[in-house]
């Protein structure tokens, strides 16, 4: 993982969290692809190149455990690991998901720390690409507070 | 590596918002501009900011109600508020500070000092977080 960035796909119908979840993530050096329902993630790529899928759970069309349980079906040559995402946070939910074969939960509003914790869970190894936007920052001088991608990994 | 700071702008004057939203990008933050309470809830349900500066003086609910009600919400309690108001006048650094902000600006901002103030208000932020973390 040296050259390419890392791929994960964001599927929500909220335009607001789709969006400045994708920012985050891209700041942080990942490739993002976004899918506002079921349909239209279960008609992207998988096989390719995703190697996470956020999930929100209240989607039209399908929900996301349906959407999940299509996914899971699907003969995917390497696993994609699922993060669910909800405002939701009943057990119902959170059981329901699990069920289905999330990896990891997370309850909206996104708290960005544990987002940006979750996904280096899910997706462990090298840390990704360096985004262009953080090279710029870093260009400008300015401080973020650090995570040593190592130390932080040591916690899972 | 930790990622882009998102900056929720409250503010309904557009130039307002321009200029600070020019200063603070030209810095490395993300800002997302909301011209109401009602807007910024919108955004406030999908992520939570690394922090608000909140115009006081909104159309609609105004800032100092908008800052009590975040303040009392359990995902926007932490979020640290920074109050922006176009007085100068006595009595409303006070009235910020008792409604729950960390800090305060006057308008016009000074593109100078400006990012560097937010800056200011999150690394505090970030250190009474860790102190808390310490101490539980």
């Amino acid at each position: 993982m040296t050259s390419a960035s890392r791929r994960i796909l964001v599927v929500d119908d909220d335009p607001a969290s789709n969006e400045l979840v994708a920012y985050f993530l891209k700041s942080l050096g990942y490739n993002v692809a976004i899918a506002a329902d079921g349909s239209r993630a279960l008609n992207m790529d998988l096989d390719d190149d995703i190697e996470l899928v956020i999930l929100d759970v209240h989607l039209p069309e399908y929900d996301g455990d349906e959407v999940l349980l299509m996914l899971r079906e699907r003969q995917i040559s390497r696993p994609v690991k699922v993060l669910a995402l909800t405002a939701d946070e009943s057990d119902e939910v959170r059981e329901s998901m699990q069920s289905a074969g999330a990896d990891g939960f997370l309850t909206k509003p996104v708290d960005l720390d544990v987002l940006r914790d979750e996904v280096s869970r899910l997706m462990p190894g090298e840390s990704q690409v360096e985004g262009a936007l953080h090279r710029r920052m870093r260009e400008r001088g300015v401080t973020s507070r650090s995570v040593d991608p190592r130390s932080a990994l040591r916690r899972f | 590596m930790s990622g882009v700071e998102i900056v929720l702008l409250i503010e309904d004057n557009e130039a307002n918002s321009m200029l600070a939203t020019a200063v603070l990008e030209r810095e490395g933050f993300h800002v997302e501009v909301a011209s109401s309470a009602a807007e910024a809830n919108r955004l406030l349900r999908a992520v939570i900011p690394a922090v608000i500066l909140m115009d006081i003086q909104l159309p609609g609910e105004d800032g100092l109600t908008f800052t009590r009600e975040l303040k009392s919400g359990r995902a926007t309690s932490r979020i640290p508020i920074v109050a922006l108001t176009a007085h100068a006048m006595g009595g409303d650094r006070e009235r910020a500070l008792e409604a729950g902000c960390q800090g305060y600006m006057s308008k016009p901002i000074d593109t100078r000092t400006f990012a560097a103030q937010v800056r200011q208000v999150l690394e505090g932020s970030h250190r009474s977080t860790e102190e808390e973390g310490a101490a539980s």
